[in-house]
């Protein structure tokens, strides 16, 4: 490690601006060799754009970089790679129909040009020693990538970034999206990188992960340097309030440690729901004011229980009643008739219409509303968009814009507003604060508080311990399809407590 | 909201912008011929553009919800084949009611195949397109069902055309862009899954899109039956003009939010007046085709939103 | 709202428009062309060829002539559409092909409150109550069909003077065909002959195979056979199942058909084919002449017309040639610039109907020949 003295990479002074939207703004970074860096901020602050310029798929406006004291401008994602910069994306990166080899040696086939050809043979073999060396030996270079879960693909992505031996590797929010055990793999990838004096940027949303994983932390903010953390600076409260450019309202979670809610109403009751084999016999009840939280992995099946209660899917036996009303949920329509709310896990193809605007997204579910000889009242379904776009916040030109325009925060939003709009009891939320930034979670959690305080009753299914831990009222655990133990809300309850009974 | 001008124009020229295409071709046809703005040539455009328009704005329901509509032809022939044919001796005036009986009762036929049995769209309407043109043939070689004279020339007037054509565009618009039957076959267009799990019955508007585009289609039925005076032997083929019509129209093949009933205006007002002018001009038949080609690619340039372009990617 | 607004706006707008391109030219030319519109199915095949070649050599070579084609349509709604656009583009009568009774009326109808003349070519209308009301039209010419009924009846005279008296037939006894089957008839009583058997021809080639090779298997005495059609294939089809006929057995039957095909030239000199009937497209040349006239002031009758064109009928090999060279191509031209002016009163005040019909009726495979010759 003879050149430690002279940074790996030096970012001066890059700019980006799209249109009148300053993303990036005369940020300057130095990176060191063997060196972990994190890099946070709410969403739009302009990570991501930093990290694609560079990896080259973006120019900078203005600025410069040097890589290893040299002068450095790729032009292009390939470019970087071939220079010793690699990038896994937060975006899914693979090309369906073609096969894993051919997936990790895109734009490298003349590698195993022979006499006769592109060698698919030579291909998979070395496609096959990259992914051992990392670990993996379930996935086979001559199968087409389209078989393999979206982890998978990942981890092909993984191996591809690493074939070139890349000396600086950027990590973007990719760890989101996967489970423990794919999170393991991009783990272990770093630390061998800091042991091999290479540099790795992190880009992260959970500040837990990003203070394990990380020895430093750059915070943006609107585009704009912040300041980096190292050490016993790192700390949570620290990087939030630097993130959001205020000290973070000390409720962020409900400060309330004990089981409040109405036992003898019970608004929902779930009562042995089968859908073999992702759901075994599952039976809950839900009271008014209740929050109840459900969590599990990914693959637990709590994200089918919750779709099941809404209606959404055909059970095998079992059935979803609301006891105040005496009525079965046997379909979404009739769920939202009865003001049942779903909050989906995959809002993007599961809740919103991207390419619509935030008006008919939020009326959606309340076309009916004040209707007039059975027409539809657009005045009132323009104000009730409006009163709602206003009220949580909403960040957009107008309620004309399209969703897909907007960002991940405020697309939630957009979710949230149209189950307000129908003015739901029961809400049903799935991962609502999956991949949104610190200013929109704690809005989120503000409205839950609010919503349980007007009478309403939430079912909130989280992957996140903590989220879970921090709001609700009572906890049941699932696993492999079926409640593995229930808690009530307490100071003392651990997320390994949990953990013991989810793995 | 703030009322400034730039922002009125634009949004002026947003609502006007799509009618450009019609507007510019009509400009076009003044100026190059002397015979496109005179009396009888825009009756005969009124009712030309009728039948389609009609039968279009029924199409516009189910392209919304992100189906293709082949069915068109196929309604109309069997709506004309129950109402001429089958109920030969039924009185004159039970012709617009019995198109309408059948035309709703083929839609809501192909809605059930579509939506229960789970075949496509576009098979349904290939597979009635055959079997329509088959039971016309037959039909029609079993008997002449020809409309007298007197009924024929009594109906046939522009009048009842465009009276046809603005009750069905105010009530195609209404039902589209007021009620939930269009809403919600826009919003399944765009997302079926969110739209299923926004509480939406997805299976039921769709029906109601079919069972919309067969009402439709029974009343350009009865249009037809006035113009074409009776059951000919042949029909047009109304499933891809009406295809092409929608399409010039700039209603995208997937459905989804910028689907709308204006589509159909447009487009059959369009395709109606280049027919014409290319006609008026004499152009040669070697040309036809090319000319068509060159103006239909304009047209939907410019009715198409730029943002999602007519293919949403 | 705004968008209602906007439609509005743009209605209006094209209504004003529309109003300032007008302008009718009231003026009444004398030598103002004449202009006649013709629809037809297409211009791909045969018939449309030589249908659009004829057509516009006339409108070249007679001065005051303008013809305009609408190609494409196949039904009574599109037909009457081109009526509509053809009549606004300012011709002054239309010729078509109705593909349907239906499309007849409407045209008719179409032309009649418009005051431009109708002629339908190819076809007569069928149906009673639309013959009718074309009857009861002012502008209705009339029509002009294939002369089917004659030659059938000159097809079934040329198998008996062969000698062949015992023939089986391939007939059709529906709508369009039952003039051809008429003249067979005719013909069949006229020359004594006897029909061992008659099969119907339909659209499928299968059947029409079998039927013929059940024909030959069960009427050994067959001496000849008749075809209502050779299209599609049938005629090809034919003239292998005799000549594998004639092969097993020794025995030699006769084939004479309408339309033409291809293997004809074999056909004839293997004695199997004797004659084929084709080459009506000239019957619009007549059509043309018949509304030219009548435009200009001079019809050639008061009276609804019920025109008939001859076929040509081919019964060898060298008539064939001649068939298929100058026929065959749709750019040499049947009716000279002479010819057509003959026709025509502007050019040839001393035109008469009798006169034509005389001259449309000796067009033959030897009108053909002097043609060629006066080129020559």
């Amino acid at each position: 490690m003879e050149n430690e003295r002279i940074p790996k990479l030096v970012v001066k002074n890059l700019s980006k601006s799209f249109d009148i939207v300053k993303a990036v703004q005369d940020v300057s970074l130095e990176i060191h060799a063997g060196e972990v860096r994190g890099l946070i901020g709410e969403n739009g602050s302009g990570k991501s754009t930093l990290s694609a310029m560079i990896t080259g798929s973006l120019r900078p406006d203005g600025g410069s970089m040097l890589f290893n004291g040299k002068p450095y401008s790729p032009k292009s994602l390939i470019d970087a790679r071939s220079q010793g910069i690699a990038i896994l994306l937060q975006e899914r990166g693979t090309l369906n129909g073609i096969t894993v080899a051919e997936n990790m040696f895109i734009g490298m086939e003349d590698r195993f040009k022979g006499a006769f050809g592109v060698s698919r043979k030579r291909m998979q073999n070395e496609a096959k020693n990259i992914l051992a060396a990392i670990g993996v030996h379930h996935i086979h270079p001559a199968d087409f990538v389209d078989r393999y879960s979206f982890e998978d693909r990942k981890l092909v992505e993984v191996a591809r970034a690493l074939y070139t031996n890349p000396e600086i590797l950027i990590v973007d929010e990719t760890t989101s999206a996967l489970s423990s055990t794919g999170r393991d793999y991009i783990y272990k990838i770093i630390r061998r990188f800091k042991e091999e004096g290479k540099s790795v940027i992190f880009i992260g949303h959970n500040l837990e992960e990003v203070i394990e994983v990380c020895d430093t932390a750059t915070v943006l903010k609107d585009g704009v340097y912040v300041d980096t953390l190292s050490g016993s600076d790192m700390e949570v409260n620290r990087m939030r309030s630097l993130m959001i450019g205020r000290e973070m309202m000390a409720h962020y979670y409900r400060e309330d440690y004990a089981p409040d809610y109405d036992e003898e109403a019970v608004v929902l009751e779930a009562s042995g729901i089968n859908l073999p084999p992702v759901i075994n016999d599952v039976s809950l009840q839900l009271h008014r004011r209740e929050i109840l939280g459900i969590c599990g992995l990914s693959d637990s099946g709590m994200h089918e229980i919750a779709k099941a209660i809404f209606g959404a899917c055909t059970l095998d036996t079992g059935s979803v009643t609301l006891t105040q009303r005496g009525k079965r949920i046997t379909s979404t329509h009739g769920a939202v008739e009865a003001k049942v709310a779903y909050l989906p896990k995959d809002r993007d193809s599961e809740s919103l219409f991207l390419p619509t605007n935030i008006r008919d997204n939020i009326s959606s579910t309340c076309f009916s509303q004040k209707a007039v000889a059975g027409l539809i009242n657009k005045k009132h379904l323009n104000r009730v968009a409006k009163e709602q776009a206003e009220a949580l916040k909403l960040k957009c030109s107008s309620v004309d814009q399209l969703a897909m325009e907007l960002s991940g925060g405020n697309k939630q939003k957009v979710v949230i507003a149209k189950w307000l709009a129908n003015q739901s009891d029961i809400l049903i939320m799935d991962c609502p604060t999956r991949g949104i930034d610190i200013g929109v979670k704690a809005a989120i959690y503000d409205l839950m508080r609010q919503m349980k305080a007007e009478g309403k009753s939430i079912i909130l299914l989280s992957e996140e311990m903590s989220e879970v831990i921090g709001m609700a009222d009572r906890i049941l655990t699932v696993k492999n399809g079926a409640v593995t133990a229930e808690f009530m809300r307490s100071k003392d309850l651990s997320e390994s407590v949990l953990i013991e009974k989810i793995i | 909201m703030n009322k400034n001008p730039a922002t009125v124009m634009n949004k002026v020229g947003k609502t006007v912008l799509p009618y450009a295409g019609v507007i510019i071709l009509v400009v076009i046809a003044c100026v190059s011929t002397k015979t496109f703005a005179t009396a009888f040539n825009i009756r005969n455009l009124i009712s030309q553009c009728s039948i389609l328009m009609i039968a279009a704005i029924g199409s516009s329901f189910v392209m919304a919800h992100g189906n293709l509509d082949f069915s068109n032809g196929g309604t109309m022939a069997i709506c004309l084949i129950f109402a001429l044919a089958l109920c030969k001796n039924a009185p004159m005036w039970a012709i617009l009611p019995l198109c309408l009986i059948a035309g709703t009762a083929m839609g809501a036929l192909i809605g059930f195949l579509v939506t229960k049995v789970r075949i496509m769209a576009f098979i349904v309407g290939m597979c009635l397109m055959r079997l329509s043109s088959a039971l016309l043939y037959t039909t029609t070689q079993m008997g002449t069902y020809i409309l007298p004279v007197t009924v024929t020339t009594s109906l046939d007037k522009p009048v009842v055309y465009a009276v046809a054509a603005l009750v069905m565009c105010a009530l195609g618009i209404v039902v589209f862009e007021f009620t939930k039957i269009g809403q919600h076959n826009k919003l399944i267009g765009a997302n079926p899954i969110a739209a299923k799990l926004s509480g939406i019955n997805v299976k039921r508007y769709q029906f109601f899109a079919f069972v919309a585009a067969g009402i439709c289609a029974g009343a350009a039925a009865f249009l037809l039956a006035i113009r074409s005076g009776g059951l000919s032997n042949k029909m047009g083929s109304y499933e891809i003009d009406v295809l092409i019509a929608l399409t010039i129209g700039g209603m995208p093949l997937t459905g989804g939010s910028s689907a709308s009933v204006r589509s159909a205006i447009i487009g059959a007002l369009s395709l109606t007046v280049l027919n014409n002018i290319l006609v008026l001009w004499g152009v040669g038949t070697e040309f036809v085709n090319v000319i068509k080609g060159i103006i239909f690619l304009s047209l939907v340039l410019i009715s198409s939103r730029k943002k999602t372009g007519v293919i949403n990617r | 709202m705004k968008r209602f607004l906007a439609f509005g706006l743009a209605l209006l707008c094209a209504f004003a428009l529309t109003g300032c391109g007008g302008g009718n030219d009231a003026e009444v030319d004398e030598n103002k062309p004449i202009k006649i519109g013709v629809i037809f199915y297409g211009q791909d095949d045969a018939l449309g060829k030589a249908v659009y070649s004829y057509m516009n050599y006339a409108a070249e070579v007679v001065d005051n002539l303008e013809v305009q084609f609408c190609i494409g349509a196949f039904d009574a709604e599109s037909q009457r559409t081109d009526a509509e656009n053809l009549i606004a583009a300012g011709c002054q009568g239309i010729l078509a092909l109705p593909i349907y009774d239906l499309s007849t009326q409407q045209i008719m109808q179409v032309c009649e409150q418009n005051g431009v003349y109708y002629m339908s070519m190819f076809r007569q209308p069928q149906d009673e109550t639309v013959v009718e009301y074309v009857n009861s039209c002012e502008y209705w010419l009339g029509s002009s069909l294939e002369d089917d009924s004659a030659t059938s009846y000159e097809m079934v005279k040329i198998l008996s003077e062969l000698g062949d008296t015992v023939i089986g037939a391939g007939s059709s006894r529906n709508g369009s065909s039952l003039a051809r089957m008429d003249g067979f008839d005719k013909g069949v009583s006229d020359f004594g002959i006897t029909v061992c058997g008659e099969f119907e021809i339909g659209i499928n080639i299968e059947s029409v195979a079998s039927d013929t090779q059940n024909m030959l298997d069960s009427y050994p005495d067959m001496q000849a056979l008749w075809s209502v059609s050779a299209a599609a294939g049938i005629g090809e089809t034919m003239v292998n199942l005799l000549r594998a006929q004639r092969e097993s057995t020794g025995k030699n039957v006769h084939l004479i058909t309408y339309d033409t095909f291809t293997g004809m030239t074999e056909a004839f000199q293997d004695d199997i084919l004797v004659g084929a009937v084709g080459g009506t497209a000239p019957l619009c040349i007549q059509c043309l002449a018949v509304m030219y006239n009548a435009i200009d002031g001079h019809p050639l009758t008061e009276e609804k017309l019920q025109l008939n064109f001859p076929y040509l009928i081919v019964t060898n090999e060298e008539d064939l040639n001649i068939f298929e060279t100058y026929y065959g191509d749709t750019t040499f031209q049947v009716y000279t610039e002479e010819a057509i002016k003959s026709m025509l009163y502007r050019y040839n005040p001393d035109v008469t109907l009798e006169g034509l019909n005389e001259l449309w009726s000796s067009y033959s495979i030897d009108y053909l020949k002097e043609v060629i010759d006066g080129a020559a």
